[in-house]
């Protein structure tokens, strides 16, 4: 089970503290994937950085991120951290042609990772490495091993990368946009792939994404991100069909174009900088249901069950 | 086994290497061979060539080419064509070991400046910059007066001063990698330092290297021409291409072939220098070429 609680990083600049991230908490079990949708610049990354244990220099990190095994990684050293990368997780890029070594021929870095992760001879990380790349659809793994990574397509390296990522067997993979820089046949094998290695290995998935349909086909739980805070966690099929927050329930309108409603919408106003301060709610310049309440006093994380919120027309009760 | 990629479809690609393309081309080909052909005949010229560089002989002083002279002679009678290969041969050890020194220098400092970055990365950049700021012929003049005139001097002095912008290529180019996406993502898996270090970031310099490698072999050949020219180079009788043409400039309208042998010689071995680097580097630049008019 992966657990993230109360996760806050903040960032200090002349004398001023910044929050990038804050109070951000979700779980998943193991076998089970989770989306992070949000805009551009909302802190989905940030989360999945900070999971990785890559921002464990800054000072200003707080919280708990819980895998198994591992009590919290914000606090592992940075030797602990190389063995935990190397053992308990795996990391699928978003521009994979850029993500591989150049000058390295592709079965060369490919049975590095696999003889370092494995702890095993490079001879015997090749033959893994020609297993593992026929496992994931290449008809003839020894001609690739042999390739460059310029000479291989786009979805032909996220393959080789996600046989990087799943090489150990980790509890968690992480996939930062995984599909966002190829073309729609190929970003739904690449997703097929991730997917039926997870019902092999049974790891946890961490998938960051823009597209909330692909969110809502391919994911259990989904966490929806704006302004360095979830809104609102809660099942795939919940969101879908009945969003709570107002932030929620005009992504999913701008999403789904079905039935008689062809209009293309949109979220009128922009995303909020991290560099603006907030007394109340962040969402609250254009939020369409707001109260008088929103611009003082900052929404609490509501439980509410089937899923979290932090919106002030929920759970008011139980917070005042 | 899910999925499977067509066979034959995208597979299917240039199967060249940048290397077997860098020694399938036809120029680099040719100006390989050329430069081959210096090295053996300046310094096979020892064995079979029947005149010594530095023997005089004054009855024969001044004569232009003919079938015993090839290249004619020079004023105290010296062979030229000897006289040539001679210094072809001073002038290809010092622009080796200038390269040498001036490869070794610029990548220790510009990858340490680049790799470290903070404190030492400032105070290497300040060096560098420092360095930059002095006139190298300059530099060399003090340096070649302070370590008496010599070949030895020359390199050591030439090497000093090339590697100045060696570094800040060198530097620029692992500054750029360090923060490169695949350097993450090796981070990503775990990989340690000196890993990153020595398997991602610095096999990725190489082709910089190569190319600064080669652009200054002609570099340092001008630069000894050049100082041999003013004085303050090869000392007499040693010859280098440089002591020639300074020699030659001197009786050049009576005898212009005294002038023009050297010059021809060192011409054809910068010009070789300078287009296998630019074709070398052109084919590292155009590893993942396209097919788009200003790809």
């Amino acid at each position: 089970m992966i657990k993230v609680e109360g996760l806050t990083i903040s960032i200090k600049k002349k004398a001023q503290t910044y929050a990038l991230l804050r109070d951000v908490n979700f779980s998943l079990e193991q076998g089970q994937t989770l989306s992070l949708v949000g805009e551009s610049g909302s802190g989905k990354s940030l989360i999945t950085y900070a999971v990785l244990g890559m921002l464990n220099h800054l000072e200003g990190l707080e919280g708990v991120v819980g895998l198994p095994g591992q009590k919290n990684v914000l606090r592992l050293s940075s030797k602990e951290l190389r063995r935990f990368r190397r053992e308990q997780i795996g990391y699928i890029p978003q521009n994979p042609r850029e993500c591989l070594t150049p000058t390295l021929k592709v079965g060369s870095q490919l049975t590095e990772v696999i003889a370092v992760k494995t702890d095993r001879s490079v001879r015997a990380g090749r033959l893994i490495a020609r297993d593992l790349l026929q496992s994931l659809g290449f008809p003839d793994p020894e001609k690739v091993l042999k390739m460059y990574p310029h000479q291989l397509s786009g979805g032909m390296c996220q393959r080789v990368a996600i046989a990087m990522a799943v090489v150990s067997r980790p509890a968690l993979v992480v996939a930062d946009e995984p599909t966002s820089s190829l073309d729609l046949l190929i970003k739904q094998e690449i997703i097929k792939v991730i997917k039926s290695v997870q019902t092999e290995q049974g790891f946890a998935l961490i998938l960051v994404t823009h597209d909330l349909d692909l969110a809502f086909n391919c994911s259990n739980k989904i966490a929806v991100v704006y302004g360095g805070r979830l809104v609102e966690t809660g099942t795939a099929h919940n969101l879908s069909n009945k969003p709570r927050h107002p932030y929620t329930r005009s992504l999913v309108r701008c999403s789904s174009r079905t039935g008689a409603d062809k209009s293309i919408h949109y979220i009128p106003g922009e995303p909020v900088s991290i560099y603006t301060r907030f007394k109340g709610c962040r969402y609250f310049n254009r939020c369409l249901s707001r109260l008088e309440i929103c611009e003082t006093r900052e929404p609490a994380w509501v439980n509410l069950g089937d899923g979290q919120v932090a919106c002030w027309h929920y759970g008011r009760d139980e917070s005042t | 086994m899910p999925f499977p990629l067509t066979p034959g479809a995208a597979t299917e690609m240039d199967p060249d290497m940048v290397y077997s393309r860098i020694v399938q081309n036809r120029f680099v080909l040719a100006c390989l061979l050329l430069i081959l052909l210096y090295v053996l005949i300046s310094f096979g010229g020892k064995f079979y060539l029947p005149y010594h560089p530095n023997v005089q002989n004054l009855y024969e002083a001044n004569t232009g080419p003919s079938c015993n002279h090839w290249l004619g002679t020079d004023y105290l009678g010296r062979d030229l064509l000897a006289r040539i290969l001679a210094g072809l041969r001073i002038s290809l050890v010092i622009a080796f070991f200038a390269t040498l020194i001036n490869i070794t220098a610029g990548f220790l400092v510009g990858s340490i400046a680049g790799l470290s970055g903070g404190i030492a990365d400032r105070f290497l950049t300040g060096l560098i910059d420092l360095f930059w700021c002095i006139p190298p012929f300059l530099v060399v003049v003090m340096l070649t007066v302070v370590l008496e005139p010599g070949v030895k001097n020359i390199f050591i002095a030439l090497g000093m001063v090339l590697w100045v912008p060696t570094a800040r290529i060198i530097r620029g180019e692992v500054y750029q990698l360090r923060n490169a996406p695949f350097i993450r993502l090796a981070r990503m898996h775990g990989a340690g330092y000196t890993r990153i270090v020595f398997m991602h970031i610095l096999p990725n310099c190489f082709p910089v290297l190569l190319t600064t490698a080669i652009f200054s072999v002609p570099d340092a050949v001008l630069a000894e021409a050049f100082l041999s020219i003013v004085g303050l180079g090869v000392t007499a009788p040693e010859a280098s291409l440089g002591v020639l043409i300074s020699d030659g400039l001197q009786s050049f309208r009576v005898y212009p072939w005294q002038w023009f042998f050297p010059v021809l010689t060192l011409t054809i071995f910068v010009l070789c220098f300078n287009l296998l680097g630019d074709i070398i580097h052109r084919l590292f630049r155009d590893r993942s070429k396209g097919i788009l008019e200003n790809d």
